[in-house]
Order: C-alpha cells, then structure tokens, then sequence
C-alpha cells in the first residue's frame, strides 16, 4: 500500500534529538520520540489505512480495475464523492446535482432525449449512462477528455448543465464540515479542485455492472435466457447483424469511434469536434450496452425512444455517410420482424437487477 | 566579526551563485496608445475598438545569454487584462550579462496536457475559465471586444471574439535586449505589446464585420489567422 508512514526518513532529520551528552532517562524519551515522530513527520502522501481500502467485487471476465495513482479507491474518497455527485450545491443556483441527470433506476443515465440543467436550459446531448467507467478509455460521446477526473470539471462549468465555477464549487465544499472533514480523510487535504474532481470520480468508478442474466449465462452457464433471447444472442454475434463487432468484450463496446448513418450532416459533428478531422465527422463512442434496456432514450441525441427503433434504424433506417462504419451494411440488416423481435429480446438481457437497485 | 566576513563573501563579485531580481514588465499599448481594457481606441485601419476581456498564457519565459544559456525566469504566466497586477513577473536571477528574453505565447504541449485541478489554486493553469472542459486542452488567449463596424463613428455595435487554444499554437518568440542582472539590485525589462495587432497584423487585417467569432474547433481559418496576428503584437 502505498502512502504509509514510514519512520525512517523521519529519524534522518535529527533535529528532535537531545544535543549530544545531555542525558536522557529511555523510559521517558521512548514515548516522546514516537510523539514526535508522529507529529513532526506529516507525510506528503495522503495516509491510506488498510481499514479504509475499498474493496470490488470484480464481476466474472472483467480485467483487473485500472488504479488511478493518487486517487486509489478508499472508502472515505468514495464516500465523499458520492455525496458530492448528489449534491445539488454543485450548481450555480444549487438545484441541479450530478443525480439530477443521471439516476439509478435508469442505468445513471436520464430518461429524456435531453436533459435539463439550470434555468430549464436543455443540454447538448444525451445523458450517458455512468457505468464501467474504470475501465474506459475517453470520455464524453466524443471522447474529447481523457480521464475520469477531468470529465468532472464539465458538467460543473458547462452553462447549460451546472453552470457554476470550479471556485465556487469548492468554497461550497469548505462551508460544508462534513465535507472538510471527509477531505481531510480521503486525500489529507482541504477542500479544493484535487479533492472534487477525485472525489466524484472514485465514486463514479464504483458504478460496476456486470451481473446481468446475460453474465451469468455466459460464465456461470446458468440457464437464464429464454429461448427468444438466445435466438437474439445468435444474431447479435453474428456475422449477418455485425452488431457484437462493435459491442462485444466484457463492457459490450470495443471503445471505438464509429458512425451508424443517422445522419447525411447532423448539426453534430461527434467525434471531429474534438480531432478537426473530416474522417471523424459523425462518429461516436461506440457506447456500452450494459443495462440497455433502461437507458433509453437513445443514440447521441436521445431521437430513438425505444429498442425497437434502433434495431430498426439499423435495419431500414441508415443513411449514406462517407465515414459510415464498415460493419453497418449501407442497406441496413436483412432480418425479419421476428428475427427483430428476438434482437430487443435479448438486449433486455444486460440489465443488471441489482446494480439498477431493483 | 565573523558574520562580517561572511557576509562580504557573500558579496564577492565573482561568486557564481550571486542573484539579483529581474522583473519582468509587459507594457500593452493599442496602436501607439497606453492600453486599458474597456477604453476605446483607433486602431490602424481607422476603426474604432474597445476591447472588453483579453486574458493570455505566456510560457517558458527565460533570459538568454551571448552564449545560448538561459536563466528561467516563470515557468508559466496569465496576463489578465482585467487584473493588472497579472502584468509583471518576477525572479531572482544569477547575475551576468543577459542579450535577450525568450517566451512563448500559449502553452508548450507539456503544459497544456497538465490537470487544472492538481494546481494550486492561484496558480496560473488553475483557471478553469481558461480551459475548455469537454476537450480537456487549455485556452491560451480570450480576446474579445467591441467596434463600430458600420464605420460612421457611431456607438459600438458589432462584438467580436477569439478563443484559441491547441499544441499547435504555442509560438516561441524573443527579443534582443541588453540586461545587466546585479547583485542585490531590480533590474526592469519591459516587454511592449501592440494590441491592435491582433487585428491589424503586419502581414493580415482581420475585418471583424466579417471575422468576429471563433472558439478554435468551430473557425480554424479565423484561429490560424488570429495566431498568426498575435505573434506581431511583440514585432514592432
């Protein structure tokens, strides 16, 4: 573990000790060197106590969870992000959290095509659901931010969601003693723009998905599909559908950037706001499919209300697109209405009972 | 006795570790003019202009000597226009003689790849409002301001702005200049910046009837040209 106090370095600064030839009485002394040792010797490193480690439980086929340097989950970090990402104090005119758009029930996504931030003000794009994010790579539909903790500074500024500064956010925090309090455990430090943005994604990464019925028929082998949704399942990985080629692995997505000819010019040019490059027009993050069937509405712009319409959009509804993906036939996916039916079916097979609190 | 000697070693003129303070000043002007943020001036093309925020990144700002060395003088600074104070930077400095000053305006690639959020908070790359949050890369200028565009001397009615950020708009620039760093002693250096020349560049005119608006992504031409001006304001 790292972070640890250690004594050693502390002896070497020698300036505690009693000046050569005066005497000390041991029994006495003892009991003060480990005073001073303690007191004279705040480390650099926040202290992690074994006692505070936060333990996951990694579902069945998931890789090890990434450790951030500096932000490794501890109970007390977790904690306190998870009361920062429900506090509506976070906002310009406190009434609009990070809850406020992404709830449990729904995947901790938002069941409008757009969500509202402060002032009835609409956001740019779908509420993503919040999942698995350890082990993801960018952030954002587009990918434009790189990590977790970075991802947390958006939200908070953009003008159409929170609408408030990072300053104030954590001036809010410093009139708050449980959050001092909790600051101080969790990262040995007071409230500043470290401890928000660790906070909030140490807790975001505890948002672990991966004990669907589809798990536990894949690595258990427990027979929990009905035999429609192990039709689906056949589809779905087959070469006719193409569909698990871009949402396959353990987090159903291949953390790739993909256009799936919604649009000839969407108002949304997705991917090549970020990169400049005409090859990126019109490509998103290829998104999880964990819980699926709970976060809708759907695609970028939440247009597809439900399943149904996207397995549709896939079959009659793509459009040419120069940067279309090359697993997406341009004429759509030749399957019957039953074979459809068969699809959504087993999509429902990803929603994870508990992790959805339900 | 024993302290006096100490301290005339310290003065001994040819210790090397010797260091004196260099100051450094930026000196705005607009088209000839002292400039203050929100006062109105002509710029070189007769159209009148009053800027209403201008915040900046210079970085890796160094003295260098006949020799090519270099004494670091600031890591990174923030001009803020709105806060004149952000104006001069400071550092103890080895004394010698220096031939010129180096910066860059923006940040180098290093820097501008850095978390906000793990500096302290009056640290220059702790402004978040210099930060484009969705694409994790910093602003390195916000110029934005107001003129009359219909030319008739009239109130000022057309807006304009340029936010511009990206690794591949770091400019390295520098300047000859003689400085003599003494021990003990302040030497100033003042570095004059013509404003209007984002505008009226030495080789671009920027017609902001025309060209008002970019935040970078959504008007790389205007960005480019923009980067292009700024790197004149220093050439005079």
């Amino acid at each position: 573990m790292s972070g640890n106090r250690s004594s050693v370095p502390c002896l070497g600064a020698g300036r505690f000790w009693p000046k050569p030839g005066k005497r000390v009485r041991p029994v006495l002394f003892l009991p003060l060197l480990l005073a001073l040792l303690f007191w004279g010797c705040e480390p650099a490193q926040p202290f992690l106590p074994a006692s505070d480690v936060y333990r996951v439980d990694l579902p069945a086929g998931f890789p090890e969870m990434p450790v951030i340097p500096g932000n490794e989950l501890t109970q007390s970090r977790v904690e306190l992000g998870k009361l920062l990402f429900f506090d509506p104090a976070m906002s310009r005119d406190r009434t609009i959290s990070c809850g406020s758009c992404h709830f449990q029930e729904y995947g901790f996504s938002d069941p409008v095509p757009l969500s509202i931030g402060v002032d009835g003000r609409k956001s740019l794009r779908n509420s993503s659901p919040l999942v698995n994010l350890a082990w993801r790579e960018s952030f954002f539909r587009d990918g434009g931010v790189r990590t977790l903790e970075l991802q947390v500074l958006a939200p908070i500024t953009d003008h159409l969601e929170m609408d408030f500064t990072i300053q104030g956010a954590v001036e809010r925090m410093k009139e708050n003693p449980q959050y001092v309090q909790l600051s101080r455990a969790a990262y040995g430090r007071e409230p500043d723009a470290f401890v928000l943005t660790r906070a909030i994604s140490a807790y975001e990464r505890t948002l672990i998905s991966g004990n669907s019925r589809y798990d536990r028929y894949t690595n258990y082998g427990e027979s929990v599909l009905t035999a429609q949704e192990l039709r689906g399942m056949e589809l779905f990985f087959s070469e006719r559908t193409n569909c698990g080629g871009c949402h396959g692995g353990f987090n159903l997505s291949n953390e790739e950037f993909a256009n799936n000819g919604r649009y000839v010019a969407g108002a949304d040019s997705g991917r090549m706001r970020v990169t400049q490059f005409e090859g990126d027009r019109g490509r998103f993050k290829v998104p999880t499919l964990r819980n699926i069937a709970e976060t809708f509405p759907y695609m970028s712009d939440g247009e597809l209300a439900t399943l149904d319409d996207v397995v549709e959009h896939y079959r009659t509804g793509i459009v040419p697109h120069p940067n279309l993906s090359p697993l997406i036939p341009a004429e759509g996916i030749s399957i019957t209405d039953s074979e459809k039916a068969d699809l959504v079916a087993f999509l429902g097979t990803f929603s994870d009972a508990e992790f959805l609190g339900k | 006795m024993l302290s006096a000697t100490f301290i005339a070693g310290c003065k001994d003129r040819d210790d090397p570790d010797a260091t004196g303070t260099v100051q450094l000043r930026i000196v705005p002007t607009f088209n000839g003019n002292d400039f203050s943020l929100g006062q109105t001036y002509a710029g070189r093309d007769g159209r009148a202009y009053r800027l209403t925020f201008l915040r900046y990144y210079l970085s890796n700002l160094f003295l260098t000597k006949a020799d090519n060395t270099t004494e670091l003088l600031a890591d990174v600074a923030l001009i803020d226009e709105g806060s004149t104070d952000t104006r001069t930077v400071s550092a103890q400095i080895k004394v010698g003689e220096y031939t010129g000053i180096s910066y860059g305006l923006g940040l180098d690639a290093d820097r501008n790849g850095m978390d906000p959020a793990t500096f302290e908070a009056e640290h220059p790359q702790a402004d978040v409002s210099m930060y484009w949050t969705w694409a994790t890369k910093y602003i390195f200028l916000k110029y934005e301001g107001e003129t009359d565009a219909s030319g008739t001397g009239g109130s000022s009615n057309q807006t304009y702005f340029f936010h511009v950020g990206g690794d591949q708009y770091y400019t390295p620039v520098s300047e000859t200049q003689t400085i003599t760093v003494v021990e003990d002693e302040t030497v100033t250096i003042n570095i004059a910046l013509d404003y209007d020349r984002f505008l009226n560049g030495i080789n671009d005119y920027i017609d902001v009837s025309v060209d008002n608006a970019t935040h970078t992504m959504d008007n790389m031409p205007l960005a480019n040209r923009v980067i292009a001006n700024w790197a004149d304001m220093a050439n005079e």
